[in-house]
């Protein structure tokens, strides 16, 4: 479960994000959308302590969070997955994945990285590979891995499909769609909106640094001020 | 107030803006002040003793300068000043001490053999970049004192060299001799040359090449080549304070240059703290008195104590001393104010007739064909096309992480391709460098804007009038002109991330670039301040007949000022015509919207 | 013949203890960015332990059991200076100060060595006979040296790739921000990465104790000698620390008998530039050192 309230950070002494909050509950997958720049990034990065912020609350299972380090936050459940692909690239797959299930007991890391093998097979296959050798989907499907077996409550997901085809989503979606299952609250962000919308529960425009329109995905997806901004047509 | 000419440009400003004039910075005041009285007041005293320590400490203060010069404004991590310190005053030794030359010459000869060797130093400068730097400098102010012996035919070894200049030290003036005076005057004219470095265009240069040497690339210079000025103005000030060493101490010995003396100077800069201008001042004085007189009884506990004393004041003050007290002040002010800039004197702008830039009349400003570039397994550009006409806005849009920035890298030189070609105004520039290609006209800004936060936003934007080459750009001049007064008081911190991508594609309007690149320009814009942006780029293209490629996200931005556009996907183009076929085309709204096959 | 062999292997000898420190700055280098002037300074504390701590007819026992020791303290003295070092690199934009805390520390220890032991050269007797070869006779610390250097370079290569802990040291070293978004600490493995350059290089500075020179001002030349050695390796690169020790080792003796003892940092001087000019990321290396 992850609750922010009020929150307010950005780089240097003016802030990018102003008031924002939200809240994601287990088993929920929360789209966030807007143009770039416009704060989406810089909002997972202050909730996964990247950012320190200047005012407001993240809660994390009802534990206060806020401005802690971004290695314990992420020992304490929360994962953020860049975009970008960002792996080791010089550690094999195995071992990029073994870096993710430092928490966990051994037997429930086997379970989870047998059940993220099963959806990401090409991985198994090249299991003993650096991450280096690998094509920029495999890379992203290698990240998010690393994130599963951790057994995370809180994912936030930044732009999977980022320098990478559409086709990349289908199998990168189920995987979301299985992890939110098991009852872990996804929050993430997409370009592709119709596909994203698809997928998550409920969405939430951002625009300039706060939020100015939430909803079901079926609302957001029929706003037409939404296509608006993405295809630019008048409305 | 001392006034000055601006800068090293070849243009001058036109003649009804106020002449710049140059003006001490607070810091270098307290500087001017505390050098006059560690000379003055053991003058007066009439001890010979204090002010020697105190004449020493002076020209250890001129080479802390030229470190903080180095370290700072060019961003050179060198432990080479010791090593330019000892062999000028060797020099002087060997030349008036031990062949009997007169002074004057043997001055020069100093002066001559110690720039030679910071010259020396800008040569691996040139290739490698930080603490590599840092170690061939150490190794080099190692080696030199051990040459200094092991040439002892030439320099007289471990016996060292005797230099009386008597006259030198004879009282004159309120009991200062000539050699106090002139040291003294040294080390205030060092201070005052390097505050007023910094407001001309090579001190501008120089903190550029030294903070983004891409950005000084696309601003066509070569971030070399001011740097290895740096290591010249460097060796000249340390080489005349390593002159003036010699008829100081009355005498020369190889110790007295071992390489603990180039690792003080960098110490005094960064404890006093680097970047300020006071701060070798403060560090030197600091690092020089606590352990040569508080512990002048304890021999032994010199070097712990100077040790002790550096590393405390480094953990305690990470920004060093001066640093630390500006920053202070600086918090206790009140919460910034956010400034923007305001457009409106370049909208408002008088345009003539203007006949030279017809000279690109037809051919396309960019022809890219068949363009490929791959990163290990990514393909970032997959055979792409493109032709841009001259005086046009061409828009080139495509999803995150399509190659649109890529592209960018690639016709500003940044990046090369692994197969295809590259014309830029007709020259292809697949291999040129890329300070050769933002010659040719182009100008570019980032996704990250690259503003520099320690200059204001006025200095900022200066760095684009500074590379304008255009000999007559009277009517953009004075409108820029009307922005320098608000802007020279607003700092970068001030400025929204949206505002900094306007400074940036105003820095990128006054190189006077016939071409200008704009990567995301008007992402966090609101819809005002996108209604004034479309207006100066309809503007730019009709009047200052520039050619514009617009990567934006912003479609409906596109749809309305974009003549042609191109549509990129995973690094190919999928789509290309005017604004009415593009926006049609359902492939294009499927990659925007991202539908899924039905 | 003969001056050829004693250049040669005591070149080879002198060499693997540069390897050695080329090793201990790699580890902390890859894990924090930060490159550890005082690496010398630990290098010959580790001769001063074995010079007050190692008796005069030691057994070959005593002297291993002393060499876990001085190692094991080095890596403690290694450990706090890693602490000292990156505490103020959180809080401030000054990013330079690592380099003034690793010159201070390395002024502190020679200022403490000179108070304590005054400016006189230290010795170190090791308990083993001088092997005799090629015609030459060799003391032993020329043997162990290099054995010792490729020992540590396979005990990193094994801690990096088969244990945890290891390869989340290595992932630091290849994208920071992923490994903090992992849950790594990365703090305190900079500090692990410090003692374990630490327990390197005591245990090289007591091995070699006896080849090596132990004054107050010493310091500087292993330092710049083991600086020199990674590089020509390619910073980062443990292997080619293995290369390039000997071949600076080698160079620099050979310059020593035929030139002079003030020679041989010139020497290493030039390898440097050399190796700058026309290879800057070294034999191995992959990170490069090229200028814009």
């Amino acid at each position: 479960m992850l609750e922010v309230q009020g929150l307010c950070s950005g780089y240097g002494r003016l802030p990018v994000l102003q008031d924002v909050s939200l809240s994601v509950k287990p088993g929920e997958i929360v789209l966030l959308l807007g143009p770039n720049g416009v704060g989406k990034t810089t909002l997972m990065k202050t909730i996964a302590g990247f950012i320190k912020p200047s005012k407001g609350v993240v809660r994390l299972n009802n534990a206060d969070i806020t401005g802690h380090a971004p290695e314990e936050i992420a020992r304490n459940g929360l994962r953020l997955v860049f975009e970008g692909h960002r792996v080791f690239p010089e550690l094999t797959v195995a071992d990029n994945i073994r870096l993710g299930g430092t928490r966990i007991s051994r037997a429930e890391f086997m379970t989870r990285q047998e059940r993220v093998l099963e959806l990401f097979p090409m991985l198994r296959q090249k299991f003993r590979q650096p991450a280096r050798d690998l094509s920029g989907g495999q890379q992203q499907m290698l990240a998010l891995s690393q994130a599963f077996v951790a057994k995370p409550s809180v994912l936030l997901c930044d732009e999977p499909s980022t320098g990478l085809a559409q086709a990349i989503l289908p199998p990168i979606f189920r995987l979301l769609s299985m992890w939110a299952s098991d009852g872990a609250a996804i929050l993430m962000i997409e370009q592709y909106v119709d596909q994203g919308l698809a997928l998550a529960d409920r969405g939430m425009v951002m625009e300039r640094g706060r939020i100015v329109l939430e909803g079901s995905s079926a609302e957001i997806s029929t706003n037409p001020k939404v296509r608006q901004v993405y295809l630019g047509t008048d409305a | 107030m001392v006034t000055g000419t601006q800068a090293s440009t070849s243009r001058p400003y036109p003649q009804s803006k106020p002449r710049g004039s140059f003006k001490l910075a607070g810091e270098t005041w307290i500087g001017v002040i505390f050098i006059i009285a560690s000379i003055l007041i053991p003058a007066l005293s009439g001890s010979d003793y204090w002010l020697h320590i105190f004449l020493l400490l002076n020209l250890y203060m001129v080479v802390s300068i030229c470190q903080n010069l180095l370290l700072t404004d060019a961003g050179q991590v060198s432990f080479g000043q010791g090593a330019v310190f000892g062999v000028a005053a060797y020099t002087v030794g060997i030349f008036s001490g031990l062949h009997g030359f007169p002074l004057w010459l043997g001055l020069l000869a100093g002066l001559a053999a110690g720039i030679a060797l910071g010259l020396l130093f800008a040569l691996p400068a040139l290739r490698v970049k930080g603490f590599y730097l840092g170690f061939v400098t150490i190794a080099a102010a190692t080696v030199m004192p051990e040459m200094l012996n092991a040439f002892s035919d030439i320099t007289n070894g471990i016996n060292g060299i005797s230099l009386r200049v008597r006259w030198m030290h004879e009282s004159w003036l309120l009991g200062m001799s000539p050699l106090a005076l002139l040291i003294g005057a040294l080390t205030i004219v060092t201070l005052i040359a390097h505050n007023y470095l910094r407001t001309t265009a090579l001190g501008r240069r120089m903190r550029v090449a030294a903070l983004s040497p891409e950005t000084a690339l696309t601003l066509g210079y070569r971030p070399g080549v001011v740097r290895s000025i740096a290591f010249l103005v460097a060796a000249i000030g340390t080489s005349l304070a390593g002159v003036l060493y010699g008829p100081l101490l009355g005498f020369l010995s190889p110790d007295a240059f071992h390489f603990d003396l180039s690792i003080f100077f960098f110490f005094a800069v960064i404890v006093g703290g680097s970047g300020r201008l006071l701060g070798p001042l403060v560090g030197t004085a600091i690092l020089y008195l606590v352990p040569n007189v508080l512990l002048v009884d304890l021999v032994e506990y010199r070097l712990l104590g100077y040790g002790v004393t550096a590393l405390l004041i480094m953990l305690l003050f990470p920004d060093g001393i001066i640093g630390t007290i500006v920053k202070q002040i600086r918090q206790r002010k009140t919460a910034i104010r956010p400034a923007s800039i305001d457009l409106r004197p370049l909208l408002e702008m008088n345009f003539p007739k203007k006949d030279q830039r017809a000279a690109h009349a037809d051919e396309p400003a960019v022809a890219v064909k068949d363009a490929r570039r791959q990163f290990g397994q990514v393909v970032a550009l997959n055979n792409v096309d493109l032709v841009v006409k001259p005086r046009t806005i061409h828009g080139l849009v495509g999803p995150n992480g399509s190659g649109k920035t890529t592209l960018l890298n690639v016709l500003t030189g940044l990046n090369r391709l692994d197969g295809g070609s590259v014309y830029v105004f007709g020259v292809k520039a697949n291999h040129l460098p890329a300070a050769g290609i933002a010659q040719l006209g182009i100008a570019r800004t980032f996704q990250t804007p690259r503003i520099f936060e320690d200059l204001t936003v006025w200095e900022n934007l200066q760095l684009g009038l500074d590379a304008n080459r255009q000999p007559s750009d009277e009517m953009l001049l004075a409108a820029f002109g009307k922005l320098r007064q608000p802007l020279s008081e607003c700092w970068p911190e001030q400025l929204s991330h949206a505002q900094r991508r306007m400074l940036e594609l105003l820095r990128c309007i006054g190189t006077g670039s016939d071409l200008l690149l704009l990567d995301e320009p008007a992402a966090g814009l609101s819809g005002e301040e996108r209604t004034r942006f479309a207006t100066l780029l309809r503007l730019l293209r009709d009047e200052l007949h520039l050619t514009v490629v617009l990567v934006e996200h912003d479609l409906s931005l596109v749809w309305r000022l974009a003549d042609e556009i191109t549509v990129l996907d995973a690094g190919a183009v999928v789509a290309r015509g005017n604004a009415a076929e593009v926006k049609e085309n359902p492939a294009v709204q499927k990659l925007f919207w991202g539908e899924r096959d039905a | 013949m003969d001056e050829f062999f004693i250049i040669l292997i005591r070149g080879i000898g002198i060499g693997a203890v540069y390897s050695l420190v080329a090793v201990s700055f790699n580890i902390v280098y890859q894990s924090s960015g930060i490159l550890n002037f005082a690496q010398g300074h630990m290098l010959i504390l580790g001769g001063v332990f074995a010079s007050i701590f190692l008796p005069q007819h030691a057994s070959v026992l005593t002297w291993f059991v002393l060499l876990g020791a001085g190692a094991l303290c080095l890596a403690i003295l290694m450990a706090i200076q890693g602490y000292i070092t990156l505490l103020p690199l959180k809080s401030s934009v000054e990013q330079h100060s690592w380099l003034i805390t690793t010159l201070a520390v390395s002024v502190i220890i020679s200022a403490l060595i000179l108070i304590t032991k005054g400016p006189f050269t230290l010795v170190v007797r090791d308990p083993f006979p001088p092997l005799r070869a090629f015609g030459v006779v060799t003391p032993a610390a020329y043997v162990i040296a290099p054995v010792l250097a490729i020992t540590a370079c396979l005990a990193l290569r094994w801690f990096h790739s088969r244990t945890l802990i290891g390869l989340a040291m290595s992932a630091l070293s290849q994208d920071l921000d992923a490994a903090k978004a992992a849950g790594i600490r990365v703090r305190r493995l900079q500090i692990l990465s410090f003692a374990i350059s630490g327990l390197v290089v005591g245990a090289a500075g007591f091995s070699a104790g006896s080849i090596l020179t132990i004054t107050p001002t010493s310091p500087i030349n292993y330092v710049l000698n083991g600086f020199v050695a990674a590089v020509i390796g390619g910073i980062g690169s443990n292997a080619g620390a293995l290369v390039g020790g000997p071949l600076v080792g080698v160079l620099s003796m050979w310059a020593a008998y035929n030139a002079g003892g003030e020679y041989q940092n010139a020497v290493s001087l030039a390898l440097l530039v050399i190796i700058l000019m026309f290879r800057p990321q070294g034999l191995f290396g992959r990170v490069s050192a090229r200028q814009v």
